[in-house]
């Protein structure tokens, strides 16, 4: 088979490979490479970053969305901490117990680092109290002023009883202590109490008197013992009283300490002086215990320390901070996010205060910038909802996920919410933004700045530049030998492939670190100190060789004759189409051979993919083009009396995109002209109605492919890949194959119209309408039309002899 | 009723009336008896004045606690009488066991202090126990058993003390030993008041101490009263606390006027 002469010429071997230019790069080594962020030629994102981050506004949160690996996290962890240098500390926060509902604990806000300071010392004036008070109950006024108190209301009960017990003695009464009460009854000048004998031997007035006197003295009695209670309801006020008037002498110093130097706070002061009041109402809590006394289970106590309860419980401190807080939190969860409370089991029950709250991310970043993981955030249960809620709110709630789900019925604290004022960044690929774009009506209105990260940057002199300052970047931060210039311009060609663009630089960092680490490592095993060329090409030949034991086995298949393609001859109907396989991080093409017949029929092309439900709609969607660009080139002056079908032979699985039509167009009217198609050749690109050729993905693994299977089995010098010519600017093809091609053992061929295609595969012309509309009998266009009309002649004897029968009949 | 014992063997008479079944006496008396290897005899009078007016027809009680009436019958004060008897007959009983002691329980009609001094001889030892509506010893309250902060040199006090009076005369002295042995056996702190002047008194009270005529359990504190008279000395006592006074005999007026209070056991001696 020798070289196509019609159709356009093959490419030439600079146009399948744009390599560095080595004079854009002038070090010998990266060592002499300033650093650079690592994050290049996202100008767009970091724009929308650096603003988002800067806009004081609610709901202008970020979302940094692109591919994994483009630098996000890094990019907006650079920009959020430059800015956050610029803005004051936050506040520390603190929870106190609130004395009037302790299940609401209050909030205080303190300025940064004066938070531990205020807890500490409210400690330690809790500490000096536990002395100071139990002490003052034991001085010696107290003690006299209590027995004073006391020994004033016992008297005062007995001098009544005993002004009494003088009165009914003035009346020849005597007042009688009974076993349970008093008892009144009359005596005789001795004080002894009469006899019944002695009573009834009075005279009946007397005895009257007596009855009358002692009725009197009764109700008296009776009216001082009622008043007893009084009284002595008013020893214990008085006791009381006393109580808090030592209580506050003893506490008044200390907690005047703390309100000079705290008063002026707004919140501090009020807690100090509710402490104040709470500690002189409570001031026997700070009594120590009788041991035995209050116990619980095996000896756990309920009761708390005395001065638990006037804690501080400092859930935010910034103490050593410099500037406002950046916060990435690598697990989302809810709680993580907005705090817990924490519970101690005792005795079967849960227990909690103010001091088992714990404070969440947001409160870490509160005044400051939040990171996370957006895939993360909405992977934890009900986190989304939560930061959200927590974001629309404008404050934090500390609050159980149970509670909030209906869950817990059981009493738990409600901790006084803490305002917020946190930008958050959301970190994530582009599906979940665009999901969450249309799905969830909230989020536009709370991430209004989308920073879209760009998956290449153009590949100019400056950008090169810029790129190899990366790579030296990347090599001297993860440790790793310098490269050599020709190390670089390798990366860069390489960025270049991945990019499957020859003018276009790959922006992935973590495959260019992954790449960098890899090739050092081979660089110490060959003992160097820097870098080579020679350790890029290893990597990148290892790597492809972890990955390419299912390429091996199918060009196995076909070297072996398992899978029939042809490298050479030609067939009617018969084409070598290209497909690309693609498995994770690698892929690679294969060819596939495409064949299709076609018989007298009604116009319609069957595909055999779709029939089967093999094929994909893009597929489905590509021959059906197919179908109408020939009814529309054949079928405008007659009926399109053709029935064609396609497939993909010894394909037993999906099959998708409309890469492949160029070559089924090809191959079906190869069979209707019955013109054998050259089998050296392979064929990709998409066509549309009009004829023209569109790109297609993977031309350089497609062309790949087809190389390998035709240098397995010896190049003949005129095989080769047809491309559109849209795809020659995405060429970064291997060196062999480059080097193949540049010696004419293998060609590349780019195309821009079905007809330049098909001269190329079958080496006859198109053809043009004459002046009275018709091709040139030799030429495909002609050979087409007159297979037509015969399908058409046959299609009318077909159906007179139908109608003939049916007649007869 | 004169019910003198012969003085052959020493007893401790512990007295009782409906009114003050004090149980914690008994007890102390048993301790004591023990000590002393002497006898314990349990005499509850019943009082006449009480029994008479049970009997008067229109006689009511009213209640102590709540100022109510009801009626007040000679049957009610059997009736409690009997319990308290049963009471103490029970304590006595489990009381010479355990302590080993020779124990008695026997009833007298009268009042309850004359009929009591009818009892004991000169060698013998009477408790009047404290009313029942009075409070047990080491009541709780605004007093604390922490340490003083202070720093004073003043011992931590091992509850209330015994306590006794001393004006120089041999029989005073007598009761201050009597109170030292009590606080010994209870492990409590011995307060003794004496008056103010003569200052000599407490010299010689000192001296006394010091000597080991009475013998000194620790504390020791005395504790000068002025006036020395039943009311001041009295007071002193509800301020400091009193587990028991021990007074002489002689101390018609202190006698009389601590019965009535009835705030703390009472041994004369």
């Amino acid at each position: 088979m020798t070289i196509p002469t019609l159709g356009p010429g093959p490419l030439s071997a600079d146009q399948l490979f744009n390599s560095c230019d080595p004079s854009q790069l002038a070090f010998a080594t990266t060592d002499e490479l300033a650093d650079i962020g690592v994050v290049v030629g996202q100008e767009r994102a970091l724009n929308a970053i650096r603003f988002g981050v800067s806009i004081p506004r609610k709901g202008f949160n970020v979302f940094a969305l692109g591919p994994t690996g483009t630098g996000k996290m890094t990019a907006v962890r650079e920009i959020v901490t430059r800015e956050a240098e610029h803005q004051p500390k936050p506040e520390d926060w603190c929870y106190v117990n609130n004395f009037t509902d302790p299940s609401k604990p209050k909030v205080l806000s303190l300025p940064a680092g004066v938070g531990r300071r205020f807890a500490t010392d409210m400690t330690h004036v809790i500490e000096e109290l536990s002395i100071s008070i139990p002490a003052a109950f034991e001085g010696e006024e107290y003690r006299t002023r209590t027995e004073e108190i006391e020994e004033e209301a016992k008297e005062r009960e007995t001098n009544a009883l005993n002004e009494l017990r003088r009165e009914a003695k003035r009346q020849h009464v005597a007042l009688i202590e009974t076993p349970t009460g008093f008892a009144f009854a009359p005596i005789n000048p001795e004080n002894e109490v009469l006899s019944p004998d002695q009573y009834h031997a009075l005279a009946e007035t007397d005895q009257q008197h007596i009855r009358e006197t002692i009725e009197q003295l009764h109700q008296a009695l009776q009216k001082l013992l009622r008043q007893f209670q009084p009284w002595r309801k008013e020893a214990k006020e008085k006791l009381k009283n006393l109580n808090r008037e030592i209580a506050t002498f003893a506490v008044n110093h200390l907690i005047s300490d703390l309100a000079e130097r705290y008063g002026h706070m707004d919140g501090v002061k009020q807690f100090i002086d509710a402490a104040r009041q709470d500690i002189v109402d409570h001031a026997d809590e700070f009594f120590p215990k009788p041991e035995g006394s209050g116990g619980g289970l095996f000896g756990q106590s309920a009761r708390q320390s005395p001065g638990q309860r006037y804690q501080v419980n400092l859930i935010v401190a910034h103490d050593d901070a410099a500037a406002a807080p950046v916060v990435f939190e690598d697990l989302p969860t809810h709680s993580n996010l907005v705090g817990r409370v924490e519970y101690q089991a005792l005795m079967g029950a849960l227990l909690t205060d103010f001091t088992m709250i714990k404070g969440g991310a947001l409160h870490r970043a509160n005044g400051g910038y939040l990171l996370l993981d957006a895939r993360k955030l909405l992977l934890q249960p009900y986190a989304w909802e939560t930061l959200k809620r927590t974001l629309q709110a404008g404050e934090i709630r500390v609050e159980a996920l149970e509670r909030t789900l209906g869950l817990m019925s059981t009493g738990t604290l409600e901790p006084e919410p803490i305002p917020l004022r946190t930008k958050v960044v959301l970190i994530g690929d582009r599906l979940l933004y665009y999901l969450l774009n249309v799905y969830d009506p909230e989020f536009r209105s709370l991430f209004k700045v989308s920073a879209d990260f760009e998956e290449t940057i153009d590949r100019t002199p400056d950008s090169t530049a810029m790129y190899a300052r990366l790579i030296a970047s990347l090599s001297r931060r993860e440790g790793l030998h310098p490269l050599d210039r020709d190390g670089v311009i390798r990366v860069i060609d390489e960025s270049a492939r991945w990019a499957e663009d020859a003018e276009k630089l790959n922006t992935h960092l973590q495959r260019l670190g992954d790449l960098l680490k890899e090739a050092d490592f081979w660089a110490s095993e060959a003992r160097r100190n820097v870098i080579t060329r020679e350790d890029i090409q290893t990597a990148i030949d290892e790597q492809t060789g972890r990955s390419d034991r299912i390429r091996q086995r199918l060009y196995e298949a076909i070297r072996r004759g398992t899978v029939l393609i042809d490298t050479s001859g030609a067939a009617v109907g018969q084409i070598n189409g290209l497909s690309v396989i693609s498995l994770g991080d690698f892929a690679f093409g294969l060819p596939s051979r495409i064949t299709a017949t076609t018989r007298p029929g009604s116009g319609k092309v069957i595909d055999i993919e779709r029939e089967t439900e093999l094929g994909g709609a893009i597929h489905s969607k590509g021959v059906m083009i197919v179908s109408n660009l020939l009814a529309a080139r054949f079928a405008r002056a007659q009926a399109f009396s053709v029935s064609a079908s396609l497939v993909f032979e010894q394909s037993y699985g999906k099959v998708d995109g409309d890469s492949a039509s160029l070559a089924e167009l090809c191959v079906i009217l190869s069979s209707l002209a019955e013109l054998p198609i050259r089998q050296n050749l392979a064929v990709t690109g998409s066509i549309n109605q009009h004829g023209r050729v569109q790109p297609i993905g993977g031309a350089n693994e497609k062309i790949e492919g087809f190389f390998d299977i035709c240098h397995a089995r010896g190049l003949t010098g005129d095989q080769g890949v047809i491309i559109p010519r849209a795809n020659v600017k995405n060429l970064m093809l291997r060196a062999d194959v480059v080097a193949a091609v540049r010696v004419g053992n293998f060609h590349v061929y780019a195309v821009d119209s079905l007809d330049e295609a098909l001269e190329l595969l079958l080496g006859v012309s198109v053809g043009e309408r004459d002046a009275s509309g018709n091709f040139p009998d030799d030429s495909l266009n002609g050979r087409i039309e007159a297979k037509l009309l015969e399908f058409a002649r046959i299609q009318r004897r077909w159906m007179q002899a139908d109608k003939t029968d049916s007649n007869e009949q | 009723m004169n019910s003198k014992p012969p003085a052959s063997r020493l007893r401790i008479v512990v007295a009782f009336d409906v009114c003050r079944r004090d149980l914690d006496s008994l007890e102390l008396a048993a301790v004591l008896a023990a000590r002393r290897g002497a006898e314990i005899d349990a005499v509850f009078v019943e009082e006449l004045n009480l029994l008479n007016s049970a009997e008067l027809p229109f006689t009511r009680e009213v209640d102590r606690l709540f100022g109510t009436e009801r009626a007040f019958d000679p049957l009610r004060v059997s009736r409690a009488q009997r319990i308290g008897l049963s009471q103490i007959r029970q304590e006595l009983g489990r009381l010479a066991e355990q302590l080993k002691v020779r124990g008695s329980v026997r009833t007298l009609r009268g009042h309850l202090v004359p009929t009591a001094l009818a009892c004991v001889s000169d060698i013998d030892v009477l408790v009047i126990g404290r009313r029942r509506d009075r409070p047990a010893p080491d009541r709780a309250g605004a007093r604390l058993s922490v340490t003083r902060r202070s720093g004073t040199s003043a011992p931590a006090m091992q509850g209330e003390a015994v306590w006794s009076v001393f004006d120089g005369t041999a029989a005073s002295l007598s009761a201050v030993a009597v109170a030292a042995e009590v606080a010994a056996c209870e492990k409590r702190p011995l307060c003794v008041a004496v008056p103010r002047s003569p200052p000599e008194l407490t010299q010689e009270l000192q001296r006394s101490l010091a000597s080991g005529q009475v013998p000194q359990p620790a504390p020791t504190r005395i504790i000068e009263i002025q006036p020395f008279e039943p009311f001041a000395l009295l007071r002193r006592l509800r301020q400091s606390g009193c587990r028991m006074l021990v007074l002489p005999r002689t101390e018609r007026s202190l006698i009389e006027a601590t019965t009535d209070s009835a705030d703390w056991p009472l041994m004369l001696v």
